[in-house]
């Protein structure tokens, strides 16, 4: 593992920590992305006891095998836990106590309107990014149809309606982190064993890993450099040693993470109240009374294949049309077309009219044990669009990275920059993707070997923040006043422009990502977690 | 079809046209004829005159045009934005398919390698000239100054005329009062006055949402336009007031003037020191005592009705109705504060956007059921939700101000603060307003605000003779 970072900071060099009591009740995913722990076993779960058992038994089992850990410090293994909707039923939930959780979270991620927005499916048609024969898992949350065929509106004809069932049900996510594979194996072993005990059965096992290169740098199976960007949340008492403000470029509110704290909308989230041992909702006077959503989040997972021979032939057969660079005199290569994808080069840094932004020395390291690796530069990620880059000449405009977070360039006029930032962050992710299946040996050869990404979203409303980035940035065809396209790496075939003088090159790109199955998770707290074992 | 529980269901067709409306009735009779009739059998016979129009109309076997009737019942917005204004459909449309074989022209761009924009531009407009003969023709105005100065001083006039009536009072007490006895009284009433609003001007705790924009930084930024302002309420009201002098108190002329000039001068006094910040704390007090709406449920087959019909094309409809707020400033806000929205919009916005709003193509507001709910309506770009977030996001001061006089609003702090950006309070209070749109036909379905823009600037520049290269470089940015 190389020269793999090994002091606390996130991944992208950002490090914020929750205060007492938060960091002992919030799991420990949220804050960090585990870059000490690399290798992971990623389990989905499926509940099969019958009526006699009691719905919160496995929780009790698993805390002896592998207990949830909180965001609390650094330590030397870790679990994570994610329940879904129907998961929640499956233990008995009441129906009362489940109506207090988010809509997205109860419909799941294939409900009709859903699947339409997502671009994962529209009427009757799997689009083009999910696998053949549609996703493989799911929580197969059955459609609400309380109140239909009742009141005025019943009689009319209904657009569109699907069940979607997929093969595999799921009804938890456990992700286990841990320094070495051969660790990692034996205790997903040893978990699953104790589940099994209790009925739950591993359905899907994934070995995912973050996996550094020699300069201590994540890559994904493309070949590109991960887990640059995140937001940076921010709340005066429950983040620990906040700043006196906000970061000015990825400071979002810790209520767009965390549940239950001031959000981006000015609003708090509350759940709802239990006591302990009962499962109906707590007198709110109660002072004993638990908020089941508070210190909690929500985990929005898709498992997304990647063909990697496919993505990069098809980028060397669109080099090959584009002719030679005028920048260079060369030929223009894969690279250069991937590159343009992504809107970063291969190492990372993102893309300027004129090259790549150089990256700023480091600052002399204030940690003891900070690795030399540290002390490299790395890409810099405190950069806007506006003003260096306003026309897409470097990172096209219909770039991932851009469509991802546009930061400020989506203002028309310099006047915008600093609302249209902030509107952006709101609709910031905590991505925590961790990647499946062994590097692909030769770009170039496919070797029929499944990999990709377990794309892994924490946000508190999944609506303005996953959905909003999937929908209306990643899948829209008129975002940012382009037409007819959409993301390059996740979206359908499709046209990429990429900003050139005089005009737009207009490439055709297809679809090399697809979606394997998903949903989405509630991320609980471990005072919930406690409760909810007593179930 | 609006359905509420406390009103009979309400039919709305929503007709956004260009040109005058003798035709659009014309082609409504003649698409829809038979079918508005049978709509119109299953509504209510009106009690006013149109009744009798309307039992012709529905009579049986009836062959008498429908369209006569409904003109009896239009109701024109009270407030209108209107997106892309100055383009109408057919030249939407033609510049789409300007863009469209420009786009076709350009291919993958490789070609044009080595060629300054100009050049690009040059060998377009040639190329396609003899298709689209209009591009050697000036592009027509999308806006005619002479209809902008209107609208400027249509709005100079809506305002005049509310200040001016608010600061009768104070000249009057003028021209009865000594200088001595106004300054005592005024001092008596405006030091109170001024501590109960810096009293109470801030927000509740729950409520505030830490606005940067609030109605007093709001007014000290615009100081100057402020001040400008009184300076020519002044002067307009200056022979008003003289004329009163010399009607009412006999005065000559020069004695008129100067005496009004006095009058004016403590009317503004007024205006400024105790009526403005009375007001103030009068809505202050009804929006402390304001019954928001924390939990409005949104009948969850009706949400479904609407989310099935939404995010099929790039653009997207919503009706939404909602009642009005009884007290008297609250509804002389709403009928005077809408007409001014709208004014102000159209006299200010030109490029087609609404501030860093694009996707709107128009919206509209207008009052109904005898003025005691708001209608709104709205054809808009994206998903719903991205639709709210930029409400609350790029434009909550304006959106808090519309609808701060609406049940069940989110609790508002001085007419435009806090409200709307209680995000998720404020979407799920719209959502229980609204109800599916059945019917919906866009005159470009798949055409956003933006794009339409874009084709604009597009075709607008292939018509120029001449671009400078830095102006021809912008133009090939759009490409
Ligand atoms: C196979 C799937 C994917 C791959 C290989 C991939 C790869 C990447 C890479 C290489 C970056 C640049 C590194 C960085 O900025 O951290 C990035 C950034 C990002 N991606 Fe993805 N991604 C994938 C799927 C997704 C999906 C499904 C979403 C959301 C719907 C997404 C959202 C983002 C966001 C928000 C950023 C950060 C942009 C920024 O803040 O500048 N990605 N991704």
């Amino acid at each position: 593992m190389g020269g793999r970072p090994v002091s606390e900071r996130n991944l992208d060099g950002s490090s914020w920590k929750l205060a007492e009591p938060h960091a002992h009740q919030v799991q420990g995913m949220v804050v960090s992305g585990f870059s000490h722990l690399p290798i992971s076993q990623t389990l989905l779960l499926r509940f099969d006891w019958d009526k006699t058992v009691r719905g919160g038994a496995w929780l009790e089992a698993l805390a002896e095998i592998a207990p949830v850990t909180p965001a609390d410090g650094k330590q030397d293994s870790s679990a994570s836990l994610g329940i879904t909707a129907t998961g929640l039923k499956k233990m008995g939930l009441s129906d009362e106590i489940l109506a207090g959780f988010s809509q997205p979270f109860r419909e799941g991620m294939f409900q009709t309107d859903r699947m339409r927005r997502l671009n994962d499916r529209v009427g009757t048609q799997w689009s083009e990014c999910v696998i053949d024969g549609g996703p493989l898992w799911s929580a197969n949350t059955p459609p609400d149809n309380s109140g239909e065929g009742s009141g005025l509106l019943a009689s009319l004809p209904r657009r569109d309606s699907v069940r979607v069932v997929t093969e595999l049900t799921v009804h938890a996510i456990l992700i286990i982190h841990c320094t070495d594979a051969p660790e990692a194996t034996t205790w997903a072993k040893e978990t699953a064993a104790v589940l099994k005990r209790c009925d739950v059965n591993v359905v899907r096992a994934k070995e995912t890993t973050l996996g550094f290169d020699d300069e201590g740098m994540v890559r994904e199976h493309f070949g590109f450099v991960d887990g640059l960007s995140q937001p940076i949340p921010w709340d005066e008492e429950a983040v620990r040693d906040a700043p006196p403000a906000p970061d000015p470029i990825h400071g979002i509110a810790l209520g767009d993470v965390v549940l239950g704290h001031t959000d981006g909308h000015h609003e708090t989230t509350t759940g709802p109240l239990v006591v302990p041992g009962n499962n109906a909702l707590a007198d709110p006077d109660d002072p004993s009374a638990l908020d089941l959503l508070f210190n909690g989040s929500y985990l929005v997972v898709r498992e997304l294949r990647q063909d990697v021979a496919g993505f990069w032939n098809d980028a060397e057969r669109i080099a090959r049309t584009m002719g030679t660079n005028p920048a260079t005199g060369g030929q223009f290569d894969g690279n250069w077309v991937g590159e343009r994808v992504i809107g970063r080069s291969m190492e990372g840094d993102v893309l300027r009219p004129d090259g790549v932004l150089p990256r700023k020395p480091v600052s002399p390291p204030n940690e003891a044990h900070a690795a030399s690796s540290e002390t490299k530069p790395v890409p810099d990620n405190e950069f806007l669009y506006w003003d260096d880059d306003r026309a897409g000449l470097g990172c096209p405009l219909g770039s991932h990275i851009r469509r991802g977070n546009p930061r400020d360039g989506l203002a028309t006029k310099p006047s915008q920059t600093k609302s249209l930032l902030a509107s952006s962050n709101r609709h910031r992710i905590i991505r925590r993707a961790r990647k499946f299946g062994p590097y692909i040996e030769d770009r170039m050869v496919d070797d029929g070997v499944e990999r990709g990404l377990i794309f892994a979203v924490i946000n508190a409303d999944i609506e303005r923040q996953f959905e909003f980035v999937q929908q209306s940035w990643m899948m829209s065809p008129s975002f940012h006043t382009l037409f007819d396209e959409t993301d390059p790496l996740l979206g359908p075939k499709s046209n990429f422009s990429i900003g050139a003088e005089p005009v737009r090159r207009r490439v055709t790109i297809h679809n090399h990502t697809k979606l394997a199955g998903g949903d989405y998770f509630f991320l609980p707290s471990l005072p919930a977690l406690e409760w909810l074992s007593g179930l | 079809m609006v359905e509420s529980s406390d009103y009979d269901a309400l039919l709305v067709i929503e007709a956004n046209f260009d040109g005058p409306p003798g035709p659009f009735w014309a082609q409504l009779q003649a698409l829809l004829g038979e079918r508005l009739r049978e709509v119109l059998r299953c509504c209510k016979r009106p009690m006013d005159s149109s009744a009798c129009l309307y039992d012709l109309v529905t009579a049986d076997r009836s062959r008498r045009d429908p369209a006569p009737f409904l003109e009896c019942h239009v109701i024109h917005p009270k407030a209108f934005f209107h997106g892309n204004r100055g383009l109408p459909r057919e030249r939407i449309l033609a510049e789409q398919a300007l863009a469209e074989m420009v786009e076709d022209r350009l291919k993958d761009g490789s070609s044009w390698n080595g060629q300054s924009s100009e050049e690009v531009r040059q060998a377009l407009r040639s190329e396609l000239m003899p298709k689209f003969d209009w591009l050697g023709n000036k592009p027509a105005t999308r806006i005619p100054l002479t209809e902008t100065l209107l609208d400027w001083l249509k709005l100079a006039a809506l305002l005049f005329a509310v200040l001016h009536i608010s600061l009768v009072p104070g000249a009057v007490l003028a021209a009865l009062l000594g200088d001595a006895a106004l300054a005592v009284l005024f001092a008596v009433a405006a030091i109170p006055v001024w501590m109960f609003f810096n009293r109470y001007r801030r927000p509740i705790e729950t409520v505030g949402t830490s606005s940067s924009v609030t109605l007093l930084s709001f007014a000290r930024k615009n100081l100057i336009k402020i001040l400008g302002a009184l300076a020519v309420l002044f002067l307009l009201s200056w022979p008003i007031s003289a004329s009163a002098n010399v009607l009412a108190r006999d005065l000559a002329w020069p004695a008129a003037w100067q005496a009004s000039a006095r009058q004016l001068a403590w009317g503004i006094v007024w205006l400024i020191a105790i009526l403005i910040p009375a007001v103030l704390i009068w809505m202050r007090y009804l929006e402390r005592h304001d019954s928001s709406q924390d939990g409005p449920e949104t009948d969850p087959l009706v949400l479904r009705q609407m989310r099935e019909m939404e995010d099929w094309i790039p653009q997207n409809h919503m009706v939404s109705v909602v009642s009005l707020r009884p007290q008297i400033p609250r509804r002389a806000m709403s009928y005077i504060g809408t007409p001014l929205i709208h004014l102000a919009l159209r006299a200010a916005v030109h490029d087609g956007y609404l501030g860093s709003m694009r996707t709107i193509h128009c919206a509209q507001w207008a009052f109904v059921n005898n003025g005691s709910r708001l209608l709104f309506l709205s054809n808009y770009d994206l998903s719903w939700e991205s639709y709210f977030d930029d409400f609350i996001e790029k434009a909550h001061e304006g959106v808090t101000a519309v609808w701060c006089g609406s049940v069940g609003f989110p609790p508002v702090t001085m007419l435009i603060e806090d409200g709307a950006a209680h995000g998720r309070a404020f979407k799920n209070w719209a959502r229980h307003s609204m109800s599916p749109t059945r019917f919906w036909v866009s005159a470009y379905p798949n055409l956003t605000v933006d794009q339409i823009e874009r084709n604009n600037r597009i075709a607008n520049g292939l018509c120029a003779a001449r671009l400078s290269p830095e102006a021809a470089r912008q133009w090939a940015e759009d490409l």
